[in-house]
């Protein structure tokens, strides 16, 4: 088994003219909880694509528990994307057996005692569910995986406090200790208390990837502060204003 | 794996596919006895209850011919090119198991939708002594003809393969555009159908002399008949294959999901 759950080197991803991802380079051990962080249009998104195989390097490299992107890694992660991936004409029990029947590791008890504290039914169309029910139902299918490795891209964005703190908590109790979860968020309060790593995306470059109980001891503040730092934007109109 | 989705992708056609064929075939029936009533007491209402049946029925045919197309578009687009794709693309499975499930399960629900349509043309006419006549004649002939038989058969699965495979070559080219992709795709379907048109069109008459040495009417001579479908059915195989191959090859190295 590789030491190394993600291992990239000088990764770069155009999309035609414009660069998305450039010379990025990192490696990611086992049992630790990352967070990808970086505003909107950093590049997180497509980081998390290249890592479960939605799309192709220009250049560089980056493998999965020493392989590259391909069938064998897909079953290593699961990956929980920034939309509704779920077709909406199946019901919750053609779901379980979906994951059933494609994962090795999902463990069917687990999701189905997680749909019922949520109050959905196997017999339940996704169609006919909220957006919330919808979301919460596709995190418990990801999360009732054994991975090695869990892809969670911007799990918390666009979600009220309560709804947060219930991805959060589902995340933590529910993943595989000795898989590897990287989540994607601008929100690092809400993530920060549970982190190891942290690693943060400007323009498409990784400016720092550092444990965070370093981070904090030698910047002598929290990600948070530390994130608002780097990515501070000159408001429109500037300094005159004097705001 | 191929099996397995095909079985999500029989189940997604056939959820849609069954209630149309149910009430393709009971609006048959129902028009064959409202067809066959004596007439004596045909009043104005009875003809256009009549009519109206048959006005249902013919719809009803329609229908399912525009929806067998409409679907077969519509699961490969919805199922592989938009949301749905972030999670057939993460399953520890190889585009080309994708595609290939997408084509067999449209090829089987296109054949069951025309055995369907002519099912229900069959029970709106039903005469058994005109069927036992029919069915005995099409069994001579088939034991008369039987690589005819055959050939034709082939053709037809080789023509649907590569009818399906031009479909889905043509939506996955148009999804490498980044604006306005069906556009693209219904443009790029033209465009193959135009060259496709203008080469079987100029390609057929030379090929004839070459292969037989004159233009005499392939139809009149059962050999040149057989050879003739035979090519035909290889030559929308080879066709087939060549969309197969470039939709795998882009949906594997350029896959453009939103």
């Amino acid at each position: 088994m590789n030491d190394f759950i993600i291992q990239c080197r000088g990764l770069t991803k155009n999309y035609g003219t414009k660069t998305a991802l450039e010379q990025v380079e990192f490696s990611i051990g086992r049992g630790r909880i990352v967070g990808l962080l970086g505003p909107n249009g950093s590049g997180k998104t497509t980081l998390i694509k290249l890592l479960c195989g939605l799309l192709q390097p220009t250049s560089g490299e980056l493998l999965i528990d020493g392989h590259a992107p391909g069938a064998y890694t897909k079953g290593q992660v699961s990956y929980l994307p920034d939309r509704m991936y779920i077709a909406d004409w199946m019901k919750v029990r053609d779901l379980m057996s979906f994951f059933r029947d494609f994962y090795q590791d999902f463990d069917g008890a687990k999701a189905s005692e997680m749909c019922q504290r949520l109050g959905i039914q196997p017999r339940d169309r996704v169609k006919a569910m909220s957006k919330g029910t919808k979301e919460k139902l596709q995190l418990a299918l990801v999360m009732s995986r054994k991975a090695q490795l869990y892809l969670l891209d911007e799990p918390i964005a666009g979600v009220d406090p309560a709804a947060r703190d219930y991805i959060m908590n589902t995340i933590l109790t529910n993943y595989n200790e000795n898989g590897t979860v990287l989540i994607s968020t601008h929100l690092i309060g809400d993530v920060e208390r549970v982190l190891d790593e942290a690693m943060f995306l400007k323009n498409g470059r990784m400016v720092r990837h550092q444990n965070v109980d370093d981070l904090r001891q030698q910047e002598g503040k929290s990600v948070d502060a530390l994130f608002r730092e780097i990515f501070r934007a000159e408001p429109f109109g500037g300094e005159n204003h004097g705001f | 794996m191929v099996f397995k989705l095909l079985k999500y992708d029989f189940k997604s056609m056939l959820r849609v596919f069954v209630p149309l064929w149910l009430a393709l075939l009971a609006v048959s029936a129902i028009n064959h006895f409202s067809v066959s009533a004596t007439s004596s007491y045909a009043d104005s209402l009875i003809w256009d209850m009549k009519a109206i049946a048959m006005l249902v029925f013919f719809g009803l045919i329609i229908a399912a011919g525009v929806l067998t197309a409409v679907l077969v578009i519509q699961r490969f687009y919805l199922g592989l090119l938009k949301d749905e794709g972030y999670l057939m693309f993460t399953l520890p499975v190889k585009p080309w198991q994708l595609l290939t499930s997408k084509v067999v399960s449209a090829l089987v629900v296109c054949a069951l939708s025309l055995g369907v349509g002519v099912l229900s043309v069959m029970i709106l006419g039903y005469q058994m002594e005109d069927y036992q006549r029919m069915f005995s004649g099409l069994g001579t002939t088939i034991q008369t003809y039987p690589e005819s038989f055959i050939a034709l058969l082939v053709l037809g699965l080789a023509y649907a393969f590569a009818a399906i495979t031009q479909i889905y070559v043509s939506l996955a080219l148009g999804h490498l555009a980044n604006r306005y992709r069906i556009a693209w795709a219904v443009g790029v379907y033209i465009a193959i159908q135009t060259v496709l048109s203008w080469v079987f069109t100029n390609s057929w008459d030379p090929l004839r002399v070459m292969l037989w040495g004159t233009s005499y009417p392939v139809f009149l001579d059962v050999g040149r008949f057989n050879q003739f479908l035979w090519i035909m059915a290889g030559a929308y195989l080879v066709l087939g294959g060549i969309f197969f191959l470039v939709t795998e090859r882009i949906l594997s190295k350029k896959l453009n999901l939103e």
